[in-house]
């Protein structure tokens, strides 16, 4: 049969300290000067204020949390993205009609998904456009031969297009 | 081939390649000026390469490397203009 509870010494420890921290600084309070009590009434006050900005802490954390949490979830949300958009282009790239028929069907599925949920649809032809510009830039810059006659042409009619070679506004790189 | 039908064949080849030219100058938003020197070659571009969107008329860049990019990029356009 188990000990009763008041004759185990783990209790009875408790039951000590319990009633040490509860009767020492009441006896400490009653008894002290009004030092003693003003410190104790200011530590008490400090402890309220204490639990009073854990509770607004609270909700500060809670909130830093979500808001962190939410874009965790758009950055991995656009990563999945990016990942099917560059799969997307590589299919639409092939060489194999196939292959280019799944990034057709693919890509509208993927506009399809975006109009359903009211997203932004993805753009694979500006992509596209970018890199088709970009090689085609890079393809005159590297001659010296036709950035002359280009700039030729500019001067002969009052000055090249701006952003014709130089700083192509859509050049990616 | 008379020397007329032959002159007049060359016009109509230009116009078709001027066509192209300005058509996908307007679709990529890049100057023509560009494309039309890209269809002439140079010392420096002299690989060929034939893009659907210009009318499979062929423009000559730098590298192969270069002519296999753009012949990437010209299929994913016909794609995803496709869509």
């Amino acid at each position: 049969m188990p000990a009763p509870l008041l004759r185990r010494r783990w209790f009875r420890v408790l039951l000590g300290v319990t009633a040490a921290a509860i009767v020492l600084p009441t006896l400490v309070y009653a008894l002290g000067g009004p030092g003693v009590r003003e410190a104790i009434d200011g530590f008490w006050r400090w402890f309220d204020g204490s639990l009073q900005r854990l509770q607004v802490m609270s909700w500060v954390v809670a909130a830093v949390v979500a808001v962190v949490s939410y874009l965790d979830y758009l950055s991995s949300q656009t990563a999945q993205q990016l990942e099917q958009a560059r799969w997307v282009a590589d299919k639409a790239a092939s060489g194999d009609e196939q292959q280019r028929r799944v990034a057709s069907r693919a890509i509208s599925d993927m506009e399809e998904d975006a109009r359903a949920r009211g997203e932004q649809v993805p753009s694979f032809v500006e992509e596209v456009k970018d890199s088709i510009r970009s090689e085609m830039i890079d393809a005159v810059v590297a001659d010296d031969e036709a950035v002359q006659e280009l700039r030729g042409e500019g001067d002969d009619q009052g000055g090249p297009e701006p952003g014709a070679i130089d700083g192509a506004p859509h050049r990616r790189r | 081939m008379d020397h007329r039908t032959s002159e007049r064949g060359e016009n109509e080849s230009m116009a078709v390649t001027t066509e192209s030219i300005q058509s996908a100058a307007q679709a990529l938003n890049l100057d023509p000026k560009i494309l039309t020197v890209l269809t002439k070659p140079s010392a420096a571009r002299a690989v060929p390469v034939r893009l659907h969107l210009l009318g499979d008329e062929p423009i000559y860049v730098t590298s192969q490397e270069q002519a296999d990019k753009l012949e990437r990029s010209d299929r994913a356009y016909e794609v995803v203009t496709s869509v």
